[in-house]
């Protein structure tokens, strides 16, 4: 006999649209349940470039999409201003461009009346000695280049902090849980609700809900089969590099052999380059970046930053956007909107609706007209309230040097914790009495591990990689993953046994993120990162890749 | 005209001894610390791994825990691949324990000095725990942690240094209980207790290195003893976190050992410190000092030949400077990846001064193609490019693609040499010094032939 849970609204999908939609409706007092099959933005969220721009790339096609992710971009900046960071642009011109300096300036000109929507500025031209002087590792070759306005933001923390807040205001969110069926009135009729598995417990759970929501991002048709529904999508691949350390601490565009625009950019003290869009039929649980991506986009970046192949490629990111269905159309031509669709209305399948397509940038746009459409179904009027309340540690944002100092850590430590916890911060470090760093490529605290792991849920080692970016840095866990497989340990009751399967887990994570771009210079890194992991490897634990989880 | 020795873990280090004690004029050239240096104490010669594809703990026929030189005759039966295969081609297990006698007194006698030791040894399996808990089943390691054998002791007590980090004795005391039941073994009571070090000294616990160096000063003896003592227990074995000093460790363990009146040991390290390696290296370049072998902090850059050997090392100092030594043997013990001696350059995998032939633990060649190219994307696979080296005949000359020694007089020793895979088959550092050991005897032969000539 399954344990049985009831909601209004059971969302399925934890990436940024399903939060997005778990937080809006608890807002207004829905009672919901999210459910992820992994951990959340673990699918194409912790893909995606983190970027909440209007994307100068939609201008021409997509106007609207312009308009709606600048405005919330904005949005984003008001209740999460911890987490966003500005990211200037530089944009290279060529000889060869097809699109010459006095185009460009039209364009940019069109794209600067968005700015004010996202506190961003008007963009610059920069003759060929400023824009080298700005930034000497361009090429030599360009003409001039402009410079323009826009935000980045930490997708996998973006998507945290909407389920916590969710779970903070009532909602049941479920991790590690995969849906195995849909519960049907009287075996085909309304859907209610869901029978899932719990990876970590090992259990199954029924949640019964009066309306049920497909927010699987690219698993979307599959989600939709299951109710017998027909949903299609044009899922595109998409891939990012990451290097070691920042290329440049601003953006650079670049472009592909093909025309299509790429960049570089600062993310933590990473770099990371891409991305690409490729139409997709593979094993959307299996996205591995392949060798001819690697080169694509490394030769894109080439063009703009001649010695961009001397820097490091730690590990490589691949996701799948969840693009809406169009045909006789190149990827990039497809559009970057959204749909909430009504199985209803559409297929006959009562209680069961699919939100679909979308960006980054204009999640909290989309989650409230998909809670506006469930709400209306459920009869509750309550108005959204997403684009003002504050998400947590969003309220006020702490000074960092008064944190550092008393909490004895260093500045790099107190950066990225108000970063990721915002005004919550000094909370994260009374978690433990002397917290400590668990790894030098990027400052981690004990103290905010063991934080994620009593108050946010977090489940297994590898939540932690996009939590709390554990083990993304050069070293990719090699020195820090079991310390923190120990802190983990504590928090959660793990016993010796578990703890090393969770730490040989993360390990075989981390393999599957560098195999693809291991190259010359990782290569001593991996090395030592196999002699630690599978050579200090307990008698205790299972054999390597022999978890239960998918 | 001297040897040259190019890396200075511990193969090169092993092989400049062994031509210095033959009075050979050596010269060592080293980049930095490498592999030797990330170590955690354990000196495999041939250590059992729960790796499928590691050494066996138990006899997979009779069910019995095999002895180190079981361990290592069912490798020279089993593993042609594996360069243990040069050094006793015969595959008498035999004969290779008494190599790894021999070279184990020379270790032990060149770490004495700076207050380590080899300990442990050829006769009997030694259970060594590490920080987490986890158990290697190992033959030789460092005096200090072979002291530790878990399988003899009655009783063990984890010594707790508050504030010290990445170690965590409860969490280790569970771990290990869980490793003594899968290797069949019996229980045993495991304690954990608070080790009383005065404030000073607790104050430096937050660096594990700092403490360490702390516990260096000569009134840290009585003050670690002192603190150890209440820790005892009869006929069993204190264990302490790697952190007893760093230039006076066995003087230390002695010290609190008498006073306890039991076995005080350390246990191996583990990532993400590991003061053990970096004190086995220290000891080995002071050993290299006192024997007189002359170092060059520097980066080898090419090997000048003239006809079928090699005459000349060329490199670059660590200040920069260009110089040329004349060599009349060359040592390569260059190690991998993390030692420079592999190298991924114009897309493909190859050896980085001589471009040597590299093949993987099955024979496939893996230096004309990129790294990827013998990539597996699971993890649980086996990594051929992390079993690859280059090739050695029976006298330790690099082989070429011929089969045939590329040079004369270019030998190679330790993880240079390839058909093994270090995380997974334990043999590395043990590999090394007897590889060194013997290469060093070569070189030492091959300098006096050219004197005499």
């Amino acid at each position: 006999m399954n344990a049985t849970r009831s909601f209004q609204v059971l969302v399925i999908g934890g990436g940024i649209n399903g939060a997005g939609v778990a937080r809006d409706l608890a807002l207004r007092g829905v009672r919901v349940a999210l459910v992820e099959k992994k951990d959340f933005g673990s699918g194409t969220t912790w893909a995606s470039s983190g970027m909440i721009h209007g994307g100068l790339r939609y201008l021409q096609q997509d106007p609207e999409v312009t308009y709606h992710s600048c405005l919330d971009s904005g949005a984003i900046q008001r209740i999460a201003p911890q987490l966003v960071f500005r990211i200037p642009f530089l944009m290279p011109v060529f000889p060869e461009d097809p699109i010459g300096p006095e185009l460009m300036e039209i364009g940019l000109e069109m794209y600067d009346r968005y700015q004010p929507l996202k506190n961003g500025r008007p963009h610059t031209r920069l003759s060929r000695e400023q824009a080298l002087r700005l930034e000497p590792a361009l090429s030599p070759r360009i003409d001039c280049a402009f410079t323009l306005d826009e935000w980045g933001v930490d997708a996998s923390r973006l998507v945290a902090l909407n389920a916590l807040d969710a779970a903070e205001r009532g909602a049941e969110v479920h991790t590690h849980c995969e849906v195995l069926s849909l519960l049907r009135e009287g075996g085909s009729g309304r859907v209610r609700g869901a029978r899932v598995r719990d990876f970590v417990r090992g259990d199954e759970l029924d949640l019964e809900a009066e309306v049920t929501l497909n927010a699987t991002g690219p698993w979307a048709p599959a989600l939709a089969a299951l109710a017998g529904v027909e949903l299609r999508l044009r899922p595109g691949k998409g891939i990012h590099l990451v290097f070691e350390r920042r290329v440049s601490d601003v953006a650079i565009y670049a472009r592909g052999v093909d025309g299509r625009d790429m960049f570089t950019f600062p993310h933590e003290q990473n770099s990371m380059a891409g991305t690409t869009d490729d139409d997709f039929y593979g094993d959307l649980d299996r996205v591995d970046v392949v060798e001819d991506e690697v080169r694509y986009v490394l030769q894109a970046m080439e063009r703009s930053i001649p010695g961009i192949r001397r820097h490091r490629v730690i590990h490589s990111i691949a996701g799948v956007r969840p693009t809406l269905w169009g045909f006789g159309a190149y990827e990039d031509e497809l559009s970057r909107d959204y749909e909430v669709l009504d199985h209803a209305a559409r297929d006959g399948v009562s209680g069961f609706y699919s939100l679909v397509g979308g960006k980054l940038a204009a999640y909290r746009l989309m989650a409230e007209d998909a809670s506006d459409r469930l709400c209306a179904e459920l009869g509750v009027d309550a108005p959204c309230r997403t684009a003002t309340a504050p998400l947590p540690g969003g309220a006020s944002t702490p000074d960092v040097a008064e944190i550092a100092r008393r909490f004895g850590v260093g500045w790099p430590a107190a950066v990225r914790l108000v970063f990721r916890h915002g005004d919550r911060a000094e909370r994260v470090l009374a978690a433990v009495p002397a917290p400590r760093t668990l790894c030098d490529c990027e400052p981690l605290l004990d103290a905010e591990l063991a934080h994620v792991a009593r108050r946010e849920g977090v489940r297994t080692l590898t939540d932690c990689a996009l939590r709390v970016r554990l083990g993304v840095g050069g070293c990719q866990g090699a020195a820090c993953a079991g310390a923190a497989g120990e802190v983990l340990a504590r928090e959660l009751g793990w016993d010796a046994e578990r703890t090393a399967a969770e730490v040989a887990e993360f390990a075989a994570e981390r393999w599957r993120a560098v195999a693809p771009i291991l190259t010359g210079p990782q290569l001593p890194a991996m090395e030592i990162h196999r002699a630690v992991h599978r050579g200090s490897r307990p008698w205790s634990a299972p054999p390597p890749g022999a978890t239960s989880r998918p | 005209m001297t040897a040259v020795v190019i890396g200075g873990g511990l193969a090169g280090v092993a092989a400049a001894l062994t031509l210095a004690e033959r009075g050979a004029e050596v010269t060592l050239v080293r980049a930095g610390p490498g592999a030797t240096a990330l170590g955690w104490g354990a000196v495999d010669v041939a250590g059992a791994s729960p790796d499928p594809g590691g050494l066996p703990w138990r006899d997979p026929v009779r069910g019995e825990p095999l002895s180190p030189a079981e361990r290592l005759g069912f490798l020279l039966r089993s593993r042609p691949a594996h360069p243990y295969a040069a050094l006793f081609p015969e595959g008498d297990p035999q004969r290779a324990v008494r190599a790894a006698k021999d070279a184990a007194v020379a270790l032990d006698a060149w770490l004495r000095p700076e207050g380590l030791g080899l300990g442990g040894g050829l006769d009997a399996t030694v259970l060594l725990a590490n920080v987490r808990g986890a158990l290697r089943v190992a033959d030789l390691a460092t005096a200090d942690v072979a002291a530790g054998d878990v399988g003899s002791a009655e009783s063990i007590v984890l010594a707790d240094v508050p504030g010290l980090p990445g170690y965590d004795p409860r969490a280790a005391a569970r771990l290990l209980a869980g490793e003594l039941a899968a290797l069949g073994l019996p229980a045993r009571p495991i304690r954990v207790a608070p080790l009383a070090l005065p404030d000073a000294l607790r104050a430096e616990a937050s660096r594990p290195a700092r403490l360490a160096a702390a516990l260096d000063a000569p009134d840290a003896a009585p003050l670690l003893a002192q603190a150890v003592a209440p820790l005892a227990a009869r006929e069993g074995l204190i264990l302490l976190p790697p952190v007893v000093g760093l230039a006076r460790t066995l003087p230390l363990l002695a010290a609190a050992s008498e006073r306890a009146g039991c076995r005080v040991a350390e246990l191996l390290g583990a990532p993400p410190w590991s003061p053990a390696g970096m004190r086995l290296d220290r000891a080995l370049l002071a050993a290299l000092a006192r024997a007189g072998v002359s170092l060059v902090q520097g980066r080898a850059l090419a090997l000048g030949v003239e006809g079928d050997r090699v005459t000349a090392v060329e490199l670059e100092r660590a200040d920069g400077g260009r110089e040329r030594l004349a060599a009349r043997a060359v040592v390569l013990a260059t190690g991998r990846f993390s030692g420079g001696g592999l190298v991924e350059s114009g897309d493909r995998v190859r050896e980085s001064l001589l471009d040597l032939p590299v093949y993987d633990d099955r024979g496939r060649r893996l230096d004309g193609e990129p790294a990827r190219r013998s990539l597996r994307r699971r993890y649980a696979d086996p990594q051929p490019l992390f079993s690859g080296g280059i090739r050695v005949d029976g006298r330790l000359r690099a082989v070429g693609a011929d089969g045939r020694p590329a040079q004369a007089n270019v030998l190679a020793a330790g993880e240079l040499v390839g058909g093994f895979d270090p995380a997974i088959c334990r043999t590395g550092l043990g590999f090394a010094l007897l590889s060194g050991r013997r290469a060093g005897e070569e070189a030492s032969r091959l300098v006096a032939e050219a004197a005499s000539a």
